[in-house]
């Protein structure tokens, strides 16, 4: 191997007067003693041979050190048994998903990060995952839904006017309703009858489908959220609100789903529960009316 | 159409017994002779005859200047932008990583917890203040540099 002299000579060659080679920049030649730059500086200074993690992980840890405060301070203990040897990504996003199961304790959260980005890990400690429990009547396929999900969607969306066709009575012939039923406008008469259970969940479920139910945790759907982008920030107020806020939803969400899950095995027992839940609301509608033309 | 630049006559350049095709019509015969100083810097003060051969090419012909023993040094030049640069460059103190501190802290605290972690929090965001201004500050030369209108070097800057 050829030795570089310190002051090679010009090598009088054609190319020797292309001005570019002079202008061009002089980072490359010599890569080995290139002072870093700067997209490099915040990310990577590896602490070579300490056995700590790179700067960027230790200012996450420090946010994740804080939120643990924050969330948890009655558990001190687990600030002292995460250590923060991470060596790389993984090991950050198994920190976070091990805070956001603690966190889902108390109210749901995304505990799995699929995406092991820093920035994606990164979002999880400002902005808090939740998962909302609300109906996206826009984006979810209505035939998924367990009735009487999507019979109501339908009574609600698709009746259509005098002069067009009414495709919920095309849907349901069997279960139709008046043109003019709307089942939110009858919640304070179906409140009043004696149903069973667990029928009496069919006004938080009308509710819910109107995003009426006055608690975030039912109200908002999770693509309606991601969509608005208004994920809740940590803090010490937001999460006691959503915590508390999600002991209040707990016993709604239980009813309405003993009353999806009711009479769901066989079409003739969806039939049946159909029916029930037309024969409640048209009770319902009758009364009111009735209410309506008595002086 | 053609511009006043097509139209120029070929160019040839000769020092020595060295000869160098034409770069380009863009370039004048002031700042070739400039970017030929970087490999022969005797050319500092170098002669330049121009003649026309028979076929209408431009013959440029750059020669060292004789000067008598004891004579005056030619007219220095005002320093030109980049050799300001290099000069201020060359007193920039040696890089020191503003996380030093940080890391010498940290070490003593192996294996590093959350709840030991927490106990430096001033210290890491106060340098890491310090490390993004210092990484403003570098974003800030180099796109200063990057404004800069290109320029043949009159000597190559030491250490490159």
């Amino acid at each position: 191997m050829q030795t570089p002299r310190a002051d090679p000579p010009a090598a009088p060659a054609v190319g020797i007067l292309d001005p570019a080679a002079t202008l061009l920049p002089s980072a490359s030649f010599h890569p080995g003693t290139s002072p870093p730059t700067p997209s490099v500086i915040g990310n990577l200074h590896l602490p070579l041979g300490t056995g700590l993690p790179p700067f960027s992980f230790l200012l996450l840890a420090d946010r994740l050190a804080e939120l643990y405060e924050m969330v948890f301070p009655d558990q001190p203990e687990w600030l002292r048994a995460e250590t923060v040897q991470w060596q790389n990504e993984e090991d950050v996003a198994a920190a976070v998903e091990r805070f956001l199961q603690r966190v889902g304790t108390l109210f749901p959260v995304h505990d799995e990060i699929w995406d092991v980005d820093l920035e994606v890990v990164e979002w999880r400690l400002y902005e808090i995952p939740v998962i909302p429990m609300g109906i996206d009547e826009w984006y979810d396929g209505w035939d998924e839904l367990k009735e009487p999900l999507p019979y109501l969607l339908h009574a609600q969306y698709s009746r259509g006017s005098e002069d067009s066709p009414d495709e919920f009575t095309t849907l349901y012939p069997a279960h139709s309703l008046p043109r003019y039923l709307e089942p939110h406008r009858l919640l304070e008469t179906v409140r009043g009858m004696d149903l069973p259970e667990p029928l009496t969940a069919l006004p938080d479920l009308i509710l819910m489908l109107n995003h009426a139910t006055d608690n975030a945790w039912i109200d908002v759907g999770e693509m309606a959220l991601a969509e608005g982008g208004g994920y809740p920030q940590w803090r010490p107020d937001e999460v006691a609100w959503l915590a508390a806020e999600w002991q209040k939803a707990q016993p709604i969400l239980e009813r309405i789903d003993r009353l999806l899950d009711w009479q769901n095995d066989t079409p003739a027992a969806i039939d049946d529960k159909l029916t029930t839940v037309r024969d409640t609301l048209l009770a319902a509608y009758y009364h009111s009316q009735e209410t309506a033309v008595s002086p | 159409m053609t511009n006043q630049v097509d139209n120029l006559p070929p160019r040839i350049f000769k020092y020595a017994d060295k000869t160098f095709p034409d770069p380009g019509p863009e370039y004048s015969v002031e700042q070739l002779l400039a970017h030929l100083r970087t490999f022969f810097p005797e050319l500092g003060h170098a002669k330049t005859e121009e003649r026309e051969l028979p076929d209408g090419t431009r013959e440029i012909t750059f020669s060292k200047q004789v000067t008598r023993k004891g004579a005056l040094p030619a007219p220095v030049a005002d320093p030109a932008a980049i050799d300001t640069l290099v000069t201020a460059l060359t007193a920039v103190p040696e890089y020191d990583n503003p996380l030093n501190p940080v890391y010498a802290a940290l070490v003593q605290e192996i294996p590093l917890t959350l709840h030991t972690l927490r106990q430096h929090t001033q210290l890491l965001h106060d340098h890491a203040d310090q490390l993004h201004d210092q990484t403003f500050a570098v974003n800030k030369v180099i796109l200063s540099c990057k404004r800069l209108a290109p320029t043949p070097l009159l000597h190559l800057p030491l250490g490159f």
